[in-house]
């Protein structure tokens, strides 16, 4: 008994001091992310986006769902939020292709939206770095959720002031947040699924 | 994070906890079904009195230990989670350490918070987790045979107290707190990553669940001590040890509740913040209220071992503890003093002179009975004929060189002009180290290797191992905390995560010192690993626990 219990405590002291490291060196270290617009930016133009929000996904009802925003690096954004349904809805960006609430920057809160379907609320924001982005709602994170597409220059098939559609995601109704719990949600999804399907 | 995704993943982790529950529970009812039946059998109501006159102790380490009540399995149960986050807050520090190799930031550059981070769960995980847990953890295992405990109730109590404590301090580091271990507003009502942490609410909470199990435990004991102790054993003769337990449990009862409310207040402060930020109200407030129970906890920390000092001294040397009245004197007096001279903090916080005066004085009269436990040591072994060096001897004999450095770099931060140089600094830093070093952890492990064949079922230890442990340990702290107290001295900042160039042979001192520590700490894992999967080789008893039994030159390991 005692001799297993060495290795098991060995083990475990071994696993919990790496794992307490790795969750430490994983802490939010920016707050929104580091999405804040710095002072000083420069600025080289600016482009309007309007967007519906619907808990169905963005611009539901509106052609593509969830359409991939491309948008040029240092200009001014000025987002149109339009509320479709009666449900609360913000507008939260954030660094990467996956939704990362710990750091996030949230430029149309639920306050400034109100569930007055027609009801419009307006924010500016300048991209300073390229790569993706993700855009969602903290209400509806399954079903509203795309991305942004930030480029240096701006001729990657930008279109300014319209509703800024290239080309129209996939609808993406599960967003794996960890890649640790990923493999086995997936496989119990599928099954779950699968499961559905044959019972339909 | 998408809600679907967050809904399995949850449904899995909870899945798998009430599996573990569930087996928990069972093997609970089957263990206690055993003892109860056993000591029915022999007219015993509780289990855990019938384990401690049949000497069945449960004394070694197994998963029964976290099951079972009875005294020696909670004190195993508190010894081996201490262990635990000793390695945790220890990779914390020598990571911390390893940082600073660079004046500018290097690991950290741009993501200096996380330095934040690592210090404050290294200081609380060590204080809260690892000194008061490997404390309670040896007064749990040792009491019963140095009081011959009439009856051991209340274990329900003390499984309590354990899983709370234990709770709070998962709380703390899944809190990554980043608010320094003083919990100073109105930093600490900052919910922001460079503010305390976002989620540093869960750390008020982590600490409060920290005091009230530990309180619970607290009370136990001092009940034990004075109700359960047999008759054949008056308070003129209890082991020092035992006095050592009493002394540091009262002062924690007499000081955790200032503790307690401070961190209430603070709760209440991030709902509405009247208590400490308020107009008419002040940070200086807190800070009083926190080092109240700031300075008590520094002893606390250690009382426990000068008491385990006194029990494994007379182990080697082969006679009685040079002066038994002064120990017990000493122990006691700095009771009432510790509690006296908090204000040592705060120093340079403006709360006028004559409290500095009257603080910088009190500092020194805790020198005297400092100094009375010393002397007696050095008593003790100065009057032997011949001492044993053992690994456990040589724990104790760093300690207490430790301490006199440790002691005297206190003091001298005590005298008001010498804190305006020190305040804020490694050589406060330092002072504590040393203290720390030598006596909580190098006390803690002497014990360990003494109740080593009782705790592994009859494995003795391997020698050389143990050697590379203590030789590393001494030789790295005593390293680290010269570099830290002589670059301190010159001025080098405490708590930043980078620092001014002139000062990085000190840090790159330090980071030499403590990296040795942390590869010593791991012959001691190799040593668990080792001893632990050879054969039982000797007898499962100890020669710490026969506290009456002096003389005996053999024992120890
Ligand atoms: C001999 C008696 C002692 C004296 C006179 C003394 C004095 C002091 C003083 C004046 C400070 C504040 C320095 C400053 O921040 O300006 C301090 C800090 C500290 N001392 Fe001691 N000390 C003594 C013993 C101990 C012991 C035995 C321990 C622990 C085992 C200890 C642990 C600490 C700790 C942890 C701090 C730092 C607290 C912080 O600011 O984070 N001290 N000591
Ligand atoms: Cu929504
Ligand atoms: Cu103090």
């Amino acid at each position: 008994m005692a001799g297993k219990a060495g290795i098991v405590l060995v083990v475990t002291i071994l696993l919990l001091s790496g794992f307490s490291l790795l969750y430490v060196f994983n802490a939010p270290t920016q707050t929104a992310g580091g999405l804040t617009d710095p002072s000083n930016l420069p600025v080289k133009g600016t482009m309007n986006i309007t967007i519906y929000a619907d808990s169905g996904g963005w611009n539901y009802s509106h052609g593509p769902i969830n359409p991939t925003l491309y948008i040029p690096l240092d200009y001014i954004v000025t987002f149109t939020v339009i509320e479709e349904d009666n449900l609360p809805h913000t507008l939260t960006i954030n660094k990467g292709a996956k939704e990362n609430s710990g750091a996030s920057l949230t430029l149309v809160s639920s306050g400034q939206l109100t569930q007055v379907p027609g009801h419009v609320a307006k924010a500016t924001y300048e991209f300073f770095t390229t790569g993706v982005y993700t855009y969602w709602c903290t209400f509806h994170p399954a079903t509203m959720v795309a991305q942004i597409q930030v480029n240096a220059t701006a001729s990657n098939g930008t279109t300014a002031n319209s509703s800024a559609v290239n080309s129209a995601v996939p609808f993406h109704s599960f967003q794996p947040y960890s890649n640790f719990v990923e493999p086995v949600s997936m496989m119990i999804m599928k099954t779950m699924k699968t499961a559905a399907v044959m019972v339909h | 994070m998408s809600s679907t995704g967050l809904l399995i993943t949850a449904s899995i982790v909870l899945s798998f906890f009430f599996i573990f529950l569930f087996l928990l529970y069972y093997k609970y009812l089957s263990v206690k079904t055993e003892v109860d039946v056993a000591a029915n059998n022999e007219n015993y109501y509780d289990y855990s009195s019938y384990l401690i006159d049949k000497k069945k102790t449960s004394s070694a380490i197994s998963l029964n230990s976290f099951i079972m009540n009875d005294s020696k399995s909670i004190g195993i149960r508190f010894l081996i989670t201490s262990i635990v986050f000793f390695f945790i807050a220890g990779t914390f520090g020598v990571i911390m350490r390893v940082s600073l190799f660079y004046p500018h930031p290097t690991l950290f550059a741009g993501k200096e918070v996380l330095y934040d981070i690592l210090t404050t769960e290294h200081a609380i995980l060590m204080i809260y987790m690892w000194a008061i847990g490997s404390a309670l953890g040896l007064a749990y295992y040792l009491l019963p045979r140095f009081l011959k405990l009439k009856s051991d109730k209340f274990g329900n109590f003390s499984s309590w107290s354990y899983w709370i404590w234990l709770l709070g301090g998962i709380f703390i580091l899944l809190s990554r707190t980043s608010t320094r271990w003083y919990y100073y507003p109105p930093l600490a009502l900052e919910l922001t990553p460079y503010g305390a942490g976002s989620m540093n609410w869960l750390a008020v909470i982590g600490i409060e669940m920290i005091m009230i199990g530990v309180t619970i435990s607290a009370i136990v004991l001092v009940r034990n001590i004075i109700y359960e102790r047999s008759d054949s054993i008056p308070l003129s003769k209890m082991p020092l040890f035992a006095w050592s337990v009493l002394f540091t449990l009262i002062m924690f009862l007499a000081s955790a509740p200032f503790l307690m409310t401070a961190m209430i207040m603070l709760f209440y402060d991030f709902v509405n913040p009247v208590f400490f930020t308020g107009s008419s109200s002040s940070p200086l407030f807190f800070a009083e209220l926190f080092w109240t129970w700031g300075h008590p906890i520094v002893y606390i920390a250690i009382l426990p071992q000068f008491g385990l000092i006194y029990e494994i001294l007379p182990k080697f040397t082969g006679n009685k503890v040079y002066s038994y009245t002064s120990g017990v004197i000493a122990l006691g007096l700095l009771l009432p003093l510790s509690e006296l001279v908090w204000g040592h903090h705060l120093m340079e916080s403006g709360f006028g002179i004559e409290w500095g005066l009257f603080f910088s004085t009190a500092s020194l009269f805790v020198v005297i009975p400092s100094a009375i436990t010393v002397f007696n040591y050095i008593g003790t072994m100065w009057t032997a004929t011949k001492i044993r060096i053992t690994i456990p001897m040589l724990f104790v004999i760093n300690g207490i060189m430790d301490f006199v450095i440790g002691g005297i770099t206190g003091v001298i931060t005590a005298v008001l002009p010498l804190n305006e140089q020190t305040h804020g600094t490694y050589w406060v830093t330092g002072h504590f180290h040393f203290v720390f070093m030598g006596i909580t952890v190098g006390i803690a492990f002497a014990s360990i290797y003494m109740l080593w064949p009782s705790l592994t079922g009859g494995r003795v230890y391997n020698r050389r191992l143990a050697g590379w442990h203590f030789a590393l340990t001494a030789v790295g702290s005593m390293i680290m905390s010269m570099g830290w107290t002589v670059g301190g001295f010159l001025g080098m900042p405490r708590y930043v995560s980078g620092y001014f160039a002139r000062y990085q042979i000190y840090q790159d001192v330090a980071i030499i010192g403590g990296v040795i520590i942390g590869i010593g700490q791991l012959f001691f894992l190799a040593n668990l690993l080792l001893s632990m999967s050879a054969a039982p080789q000797t007898e499962t008893s100890n020669a710490l626990e026969d506290a009456y039994k002096n003389l005996s030159m053999a024992g120890g390991e």
